[in-house]
């Protein structure tokens, strides 16, 4: 009996232990940089506070650094290009641009020019390059018709080793579109080169995250374009990208109609025919490129801008409240929000 | 088998079914609104408890609402009132932050239900 009660014992603690063994895995280390003119969220699990710590100076860094650099108009690489471009001569192009120009002049094919980061002038005339919101008045439509017949487009640029030139002095980048989604990548990778390798990126309300958070996947929840709170959520894990562009965004309201910041480039008014636009893909860069290109291209067309830009989970909330999914994205979302409606199954061609 | 091993493979049992409700399912709702400011304050307001918070930023004062279990920025002295227009927070996890006046309104518990929310 004495064996049998030590035995029992043992056995107890040892339950006990492991338990508290589960109980013993590393915490997550959380951090808000306020970066890109927005807060970039961090989450990481690193091995102890120090190493999460040096990677976190590391991504305020970088993010320092890309917004500099990206910046449109301030003094940077970007800021001097902007103002090169429209001389027509060739000048040599700052390092880190080549590698975002390149990409974005091939997302910007593929989505047939809805993604266009050439339009900078007109992002300009609309007012939304500021960190201020625009208090209106809308630009008067010959301005508008002035911009849009010089026709500015990313193919407009010729490339030879480090020098570029624009042969189009309409030629403005503007990278607002596709800079977060183009960071956050780069934040994911310096994460990786450091050996991490569990962590989410929000850099204000667009994602990236790789591994899990311990021992489930990471919960994003998705907000309601139609109203409050969060419409739907999805468990991501691995290496993957959610980007939503919304038109309640960035607006301003001029005689009572609301003007958003995602402008049409073919019309060169803001895009009015979606609520919002929500896209799961493994590159942050690709995700926001395809969000702003989807959101333009409108309820009709969207679905065959996604398979040419090689995205496939997607979720369109249009004007109306409807709300229309891929296959593969219906397979991943849950709804959260009670009054959902039945969603439309849209699938690619 | 002996009494003690039915003990232990009952102990053992109940263990597994209730370290797996503690660990896997039950996501608790948020039990309380975390205030940041651009200063460096923080503010943790339970939510059980209704009641009003004023936080000074750049531009003048946020005023944090908490009610029924839920938090808003009921006011904000910024130009767009994207952080008012949000409306109420319920979810853990859930965040709002006012760049303008670099106030950061979040709800957290013992377990969030979103580790990030799109937008």
């Amino acid at each position: 009996m004495t064996l049998r009660r030590s035995s029992l014992r043992a056995l107890l603690t040892l339950l006990a232990a492991l338990l508290l063994a589960g109980c013993s895995k590393p915490e997550p280390y959380s951090e808000t940089i306020i970066a890109f003119g927005t807060l970039v969220d961090v989450t990481l699990y690193a091995e102890s506070p120090a190493k999460a710590d040096e990677a976190l100076r590391m991504i305020e860094s970088d993010l320092q650094y890309m917004h500099e650099t990206w910046h449109p108009w301030k003094a940077g690489s970007l800021g001097r290009m902007n103002l090169l471009l429209p001389t027509g001569g060739w000048f040599s192009s700052g390092p880190s641009l080549l590698p975002i120009i390149g990409q974005s002049t091939t997302l910007s094919e593929q989505s047939d020019g809805l993604f266009n980061p050439a339009i900078g002038q007109l992002v300009d005339l609309w007012g939304f390059h500021g960190e201020d919101l625009p208090a209106g008045p809308p630009p008067e439509p010959e301005a508008i018709a002035a911009l849009l017949d010089q026709a500015p487009r990313m193919s407009d640029l010729e490339i030879d080793g480090i020098r570029i030139r624009s042969r189009n002095p309409a030629v403005k980048l503007d990278f607002g579109a596709f800079a977060k989604g183009y960071g956050v990548d780069r934040v994911i990778e310096r994460l990786v080169e450091l050996g991490i390798t569990d962590a989410i990126v929000n850099a204000g309300g667009d994602l990236r995250a790789i591994g899990r958070h311990g021992s489930r996947d990471w919960r994003v929840g998705i907000r309601d374009p139609r109203g409050q709170g969060v419409i739907a959520s999805l468990e991501i894990s691995g290496d993957e990208s959610v980007f939503t562009s919304g038109n309640y965004e960035r607006f301003f309201e001029w005689d009572g109609k609301r003007y958003h910041h995602i402008i049409d480039p073919r019309t060169g008014y803001p895009a009015d025919d979606v609520l919002s636009v929500t896209v799961l893909h493994d590159s942050g860069a690709v995700a926001d490129a395809a969000a702003t290109a989807l959101f333009v291209a409108g309820r009709e067309d969207w679905p065959r801008i996604a398979a040419r830009m090689g995205v496939q989970a997607v979720m369109v909330v249009d004007t109306d409240g409807g709300v229309a999914l891929t296959p593969a994205m219906a397979e991943r979302i849950r709804f959260e929000s009670e009054d959902a409606p039945d969603p439309q199954i849209r699938p690619l061609p | 088998m002996k009494r003690g091993d039915w003990v232990v493979l009952v102990l053992a049992t109940l263990l597994i079914g209730v370290s797996y409700a503690h660990f896997w399912t039950g996501r608790m709702p948020a039990t309380e609104a975390r205030v940041q400011t651009g200063d460096g304050h923080r503010h943790d307001l339970p939510l059980e408890h209704d009641t009003t918070l004023r936080v000074p930023g750049p531009l003048g004062d946020t005023r944090i609402e908490v009610r029924d279990g839920r938090a808003r920025i009921a006011d904000s002295p910024c130009s767009d009132k994207f952080c008012v227009h949000y409306g109420w927070l319920h979810r853990g996890g859930e965040t709002i932050a006012c760049l303008p006046n670099r106030v950061v309104l979040q709800l957290a518990g013992a377990e969030q239900d979103f580790d990030a929310i799109n937008f």
